[in-house]
C-alpha cells in the first residue's frame, strides 16, 4: 500500500468499485449481496486466523505464489469468481491488510451509486413480508435510500431484533434488554435504606 | 437500622424497574480484529474520540469490558482494555459510549480503597456516588489561581523547617528504594488528621500486601477517615497503572471544586484542601511505556514514548491553589520518584524534577546511619513554600539550612585534624545537636508549635549542654513538659502563629525551667 | 586597749627578769662571805657594792642602748603575729558563719525547687494522663462507631445480595418463559414493536 493517504484511498476505491461493478454486471443485486457476504467471511477469517495470514506473509513468498495460493483457496471455498479475482490481486500486491477498508468503501459505494443500503438483520424467527416492509420503510426513512435486507436467523437468540446498517447498530434483542433490566435491578438505592433506617 | 424485609427489597426493585430505560438507540459498532497485551485493534468506530470510553462485549460470556480509545488510525482504533483482558476475543463487538473516561467521585469515597475505575476493593460494600469527573481534566488557568500562601504542615520537623511545603505546591519526593519515601508521604497524611485536609493516596505498581499494610497503618492512626486510596497494584493491567494518577487527581479535584455541601465552590462556598500522593510516578512511566510500545508508538529516550514529559506535566499541573473567587481550594501534590543508585540524572527523574516546585531528596547512606528521615538538606529545596511557611517556624529556622550546610563542611574538615579553636568546636557541637534534633520517628508528627519550640531551644544553645544522644529524648520530654505545664503558652503560639515579644520571655523561662529538671543520661558507655 | 595593756605588762616583766639576772652574782658573793662574819652577811659591802653598782649601771646602759630595742622588736613582732592570728581567726569564723547561712538558704531553695519540679512533673503527668484517657475514650468511641458502620454495611450487603438474586431469578424466569412460550407470531409482533420504537440509524 502506498504511504500517501489520498492515493491509498483512491486505490481502495478502485478495488471496491471494480468488485461492485463486476458483481452487479454478472448477476445484479443478488450477486452483489452474495459477493459481499463471501467477501466479508473471507475478511473475518483472514483477520482472525494467523495461520491463514501466514500463507501470504514472509519474504520467501513471490507475488505469483501468493496470488495462486489465494485463488486456489477461494475456488475450493466456492467463492464467486469476481471476489476471488479481487482477492487474488490483493494477495499479489501484498495488500490484504486493506480488506476492511475495501469492505467499507464497497458499502459506501453501494449507498452512493445505487442509493442502496444493506441492512443486516438478525432475528430468532424468520421475517415475514410484513416485517420486511416495516424494516425497509424505517431504513428508507432514516437514511433516505433503498434498503436491502440481509437476514440471519439465530435460534440461540431469545427474541427481538438486531439491525445494522451504515456502520450503526440497533440492538433491540430481548437478550440485551433483559441484561439491561438485570443490571438496573441489581443497583441498590442507598438513600432508601438510609431513609428507613 | 434498616430491616431486611421482603417489602423493602420489593420497593427497591420496583423503583429501579420504573427507572429502566427501554428505548433502543442506534450505536456505533466496531469489531475487534486483533487483541493481545491488553491492547485491542478495532475495525470501524469511525466516530470514536481520543480517550473515549469503549464498551466491549464478550461473545462468550456476555460480559461487558471497558476500554479506552488511544490510537485513532484511518480505519482502525487502537484501544487499551481496562479490566478483564482475557474475556475479549477477536470479532467481539465494541460500542462507543459517547463519554470520555470518567470515575465516580464524592465524599462517599472517603475512607475507602478503590481501584482505578472507582470500584471498591476493600470489602466494605458498594459505593454509591452521585457525581463523576473526567479522568483527563484540563488544569485551571492563570485567572483561577493564586499564589501558594498557606502552609501544608507535614509534621516532619526537617521538612516544615527547611523545605516548607505550601498548599497547592508540587513537591517531589525522590530517592532510592528503601529510603523512606512513602513514610514521608504517610506521615504527612497522618498529620492532616484534624485539620480538614482531604488526602488521596495513589498506589501505582505496588504489592497488594504493601497497600494493605499502608491502609492498616492509616486506619490505626485515624487518618483513613479523610483519605481515599486509589490502588493500581502490580497485578493491574498497564493501562490501569497509567490511569491511576489521573483517576486519583479526578477524585481529589471533586473536593477542591466543590464545597462541603457538594455544590460548586465559589466565593461563599469555600473549596476544600487536598493532599495527593502519587506513589510512584516512575512505575506509572514504565506502565505507560509498555502501553505505548504495545500500541506501536515510536519509542524515544530510554524507550519512553515522546509524550512522557507531557504526561507528567499535565498531571502535576492539576495541582492548584484556586483564587478566593473560585473557593480558594487547593490540591497539593507529592509525586514520588524512585531512582536507581541515586541517579537523579535519569530521564524520568530529571523530567519530574523540572516540573515540580522542589524536591525532597532521600539518601541511602543517611538512612543507614540512623539519620531518619534521611533527607539530604543540601540538595532538597522548596521553591515556593517559603512564602507559605508559618511565621514562627520561619523565624526560628531562618538560618538552619545554612548552618547545617556549614556544619557538614566543617565536619568533613575536622576529621583530618584535632586542633580546633573554641568557636569551631562550638559550631561542631551545635551542628551535631541540630542534626540530632531533626531525627524523628515514624507516625510522630509534630505541630508547628512543637517545631518552633524545638528549633528555638536548639538555637538558644540548650542542647549544647547535653550529650548528643540525649537530644531526641530532651526534645520529646520537652514537648510533654510544654503540653503539661505551659499549655497556655503553646496555645498562644498557636493563636499568634509567630513569636511575639510577649511570648519569647515566657518561652525562655519555660526552657530554663525544663533544662534544669532534665536529667542527662550518665556517660557510661 | 587590751592590746596596749598587754604590751605594758610584757615590758615590766622583762625589766624584773633583767634585774634578777644581774642580782645573781651578788647573791653568790654574799653566800660565800656569810660564813666569816655574822652581821656583815646582811650588810652591803661597800667595796663590792660600788663596782657592782657601776657594772650594773654600765650593763644597764649597754642593755638599754642595744639590748632593749632588739628585745622590744621581737616582742612587738610577736605581738603583731598574735594579733594577726586572732584577727584571721575572727575573720574565718565570720566567713564560715556566712557560708553556713548561704548553704542553709540554698538548701531551702533546692527543697522548694525540688518541690516545684515534682509539682511540675505531676502537672505534666496529669496532663499526659488526661490526654491518654481522652485518646482512649476517643478511640473506643471510634471503634464502636466503626463496628456500627460495619454492621450497617453488612446489612446493606445482605440486602444488595438478596436484591441481586431476586433480579437474577426474575430475569432467568423471564427468559425461560420467552424462550419456551412465545410463538413465532408473537416473536414477530415483538420485533415489529421494537422496530417501530427504535431510534434512527442516522442519529448518534
Amino acid at each position: 500500500m502506498p504511504t500517501n493517504r489520498h492515493i491509498a484511498k483512491a486505490e481502495v476505491d478502485v478495488y471496491a468499485g471494480t468488485l461492485l461493478d463486476a458483481l452487479n454486471n454478472n448477476g445484479g443485486m443478488d450477486a452483489v449481496l452474495e459477493g459481499r457476504e463471501q467477501y466479508h467471511d473471507v475478511m473475518m477469517f483472514y483477520i482472525s486466523h494467523d495461520a491463514f495470514k501466514a500463507l501470504f506473509q514472509g519474504a520467501d513468498k513471490t507475488p505469483d505464489m501468493r496470488k495462486k495460493r489465494m485463488e486456489e483457496v477461494m475456488s475450493n471455498a466456492h467463492v464467486r469468481p469476481e471476489v476471488s479475482t479481487i482477492l487474488g490481486v490483493l494477495a499479489e500486491k501484498d495488500s490484504l491488510a486493506a480488506m476492511p477498508r475495501i469492505y467499507r468503501a464497497f458499502n459506501s459505494l453501494l449507498a452512493s451509486k445505487f442509493n442502496t443500503y444493506i441492512v443486516d438483520v438478525t432475528t430468532r424467527v424468520p421475517l415475514d413480508d410484513h416485517l420486511r416492509e416495516i424494516i425497509k420503510n424505517k431504513v428508507s426513512a432514516d437514511l433516505g435510500g433503498n434498503a436491502i435486507l440481509y437476514e440471519t436467523v439465530d435460534p440461540h437468540m431469545l427474541g427481538g431484533i438486531i439491525m445494522s446498517a451504515n456502520d450503526k447498530r440497533i440492538d433491540a434483542s430481548l437478550d440485551t434488554m433483559l441484561n439491561q433490566a438485570r443490571s438496573a435491578l441489581k443497583k441498590t438505592n442507598d438513600m432508601e435504606v438510609n431513609a428507613r433506617g | 437500622m434498616a430491616e431486611i424485609t421482603a417489602k423493602s427489597i420489593d420497593e427497591s426493585l420496583r423503583k429501579q424497574l420504573s427507572d429502566l430505560e427501554t428505548s433502543v438507540k442506534s450505536q456505533d459498532v466496531g469489531t475487534v480484529i486483533q487483541i493481545g497485551d491488553g491492547i485491542a485493534i478495532i475495525d470501524g468506530l469511525q466516530a470514536a474520540m481520543a480517550g473515549e470510553l469503549l464498551e466491549f462485549t464478550s461473545s462468550e460470556t456476555g460480559q461487558k469490558v471497558y476500554g479506552m480509545a488511544q490510537n485513532l488510525d484511518e480505519d482502525t482504533v487502537g484501544a487499551v482494555l481496562l479490566s478483564d483482558v482475557t474475556a475479549i476475543r477477536e470479532n467481539d463487538t465494541v460500542k462507543t459510549t459517547g463519554r470520555l473516561m470518567e470515575v465516580p467521585v464524592g465524599p462517599e469515597l472517603l475512607g475507602r480503597v478503590v481501584d482505578v475505575l472507582g470500584r471498591p476493593i476493600d470489602g466494605k460494600g458498594p459505593i454509591h456516588t452521585t457525581h463523576t469527573r473526567p479522568v483527563e481534566f484540563k488544569a485551571p488557568g492563570i485567572i483561577q489561581r493564586q499564589g501558594v500562601n498557606q502552609p501544608m504542615q507535614t509534621g516532619i520537623l526537617a521538612i516544615d523547617s527547611m523545605i516548607p511545603i505550601g498548599r497547592g505546591q508540587r513537591e517531589l519526593i525522590i530517592g532510592d528504594r528503601q529510603t523512606g519515601k512513602t513514610a514521608i508521604a504517610v506521615d504527612a497524611m497522618i498529620n492532616q488528621r484534624d485539620n480538614g485536609v482531604i488526602c488521596v493516596y495513589v498506589a501505582i505498581g505496588q504489592k497488594v500486601s504493601t497497600i494493605a499494610g499502608l491502609v492498616e497503618t492509616l486506619e490505626r492512626h485515624g487518618a483513613m477517615d479523610h483519605t481515599i486510596v486509589v490502588a493500581a497494584p502490580a497485578s493491574a493491567a498497564a493501562p490501569l497503572q497509567y490511569l491511576a494518577p489521573m483517576a486519583g487527581a479526578a477524585m481529589g479535584e471533586y473536593f477542591i471544586y466543590n464545597g462541603k455541601d457538594g455544590k460548586p465552590a465559589g466565593k461563599d462556598n469555600p473549596g476544600r484542601d487536598v493532599l495527593i500522593t502519587y506513589d510512584d510516578l516512575s512505575k506509572q512511566a514504565v506502565a505507560y511505556r509498555q502501553m505505548s510500545l504495545t500500541l506501536r508508538r515510536p519509542p524515544g529516550r530510554e524507550a519512553y514514548p515522546g509524550d512522557i514529559f507531557y504526561l507528567h506535566s499535565r498531571l502535576l499541573e492539576r495541582a492548584v491553589k484556586l483564587s478566593d473567587e473560585y473557593g480558594g481550594g487547593s490540591m497539593t501534590a507529592l509525586p514520588i520518584i524512585e531512582t536507581q543508585a541515586g541517579d537523579i540524572a535519569a530521564y524520568i527523574p530529571t523530567n519530574v524534577i523540572s516540573i515540580t516546585d522542589g524536591q525532597i531528596f532521600l539518601v541511602t547512606d543517611m538512612f543507614y546511619q540512623g539519620q531518619r528521615p534521611a533527607i539530604d538538606v543540601g540538595t532538597s529545596v522548596s521553591r515556593v513554600g517559603g512564602a507559605a511557611q508559618t511565621n514562627a517556624v520561619h523565624k526560628v529556622s531562618g538560618s538552619l539550612r545554612l548552618d547545617l550546610a556549614a556544619y557538614r563542611e566543617l565536619r568533613a574538615f575536622s576529621q583530618f585534624g584535632s586542633d580546633l579553636d573554641a568557636a569551631t568546636q562550638q559550631q561542631l557541637t551545635r551542628g551535631e545537636r541540630m542534626t540530632e534534633l531533626l531525627k524523628q520517628g515514624r507516625y510522630q508528627p509534630m505541630s508547628f508549635m512543637q517545631e518552633t519550640v524545638a528549633i528555638y531551644a536548639g538555637n538558644k544553645g540548650y542542647l549544647d549542654k547535653i550529650p548528643a544522644k540525649d537530644v531526641v529524648r530532651f526534645r520529646n520530654e520537652l514537648f510533654d513538659f510544654m503540653n503539661g505545664s505551659y499549655a497556655d503558652l503553646m496555645e498562644d503560639i498557636h493563636k499568634e502563629q509567630k513569636l511575639t515579644d510577649s511570648i519569647i520571655p515566657r518561652l525562655d523561662e519555660a526552657l530554663e525551667k525544663f533544662s534544669k529538671q532534665f536529667a542527662p543520661s550518665s556517660d557510661k558507655e | 586597749m587590751e592590746h596596749k595593756n598587754n604590751k605594758a605588762l610584757f615590758g615590766t616583766g622583762m625589766i624584773s627578769a633583767a634585774i634578777s639576772t644581774l642580782g645573781f652574782p651578788a647573791f653568790a658573793f654574799a653566800a660565800g662571805e656569810s660564813s666569816s662574819t655574822g652581821i656583815a652577811t646582811i650588810l652591803p659591802n661597800v667595796e663590792e657594792t660600788v663596782p657592782m653598782l657601776i657594772a650594773f649601771i654600765l650593763l644597764w646602759i649597754i642593755l638599754a642602748k642595744y639590748g632593749w630595742p632588739a628585745f622590744s622588736n621581737v616582742i612587738k613582732k610577736r605581738n603583731e603575729t598574735i594579733t594577726n592570728s586572732l584577727k584571721q581567726a575572727e575573720e574565718s569564723r565570720q566567713e564560715s558563719e556566712r557560708v553556713l547561712a548561704e548553704y542553709k538558704k540554698e538548701l531551702a531553695d533546692a527543697r522548694s525547687e525540688a518541690a516545684e519540679i515534682v509539682a511540675e512533673a505531676k502537672k505534666t503527668g496529669e496532663a499526659t494522663r488526661a490526654q491518654i484517657t481522652a485518646q482512649a475514650q476517643k478511640e473506643s468511641e471510634e471503634m464502636i462507631k466503626k463496628a456500627k458502620a460495619a454492621i450497617e454495611q453488612e446489612k446493606r450487603n445482605a440486602i444488595e445480595e438478596l436484591q441481586g438474586s431476586v433480579a437474577d431469578i426474575s430475569c432467568d424466569v423471564a427468559s425461560k418463559l420467552i424462550d419456551q412460550d412465545l410463538s413465532d407470531d408473537e416473536h414477530r409482533k415483538i420485533i415489529e414493536r421494537y422496530v417501530k420504537e427504535a431510534g434512527s440509524f442516522h442519529a448518534n
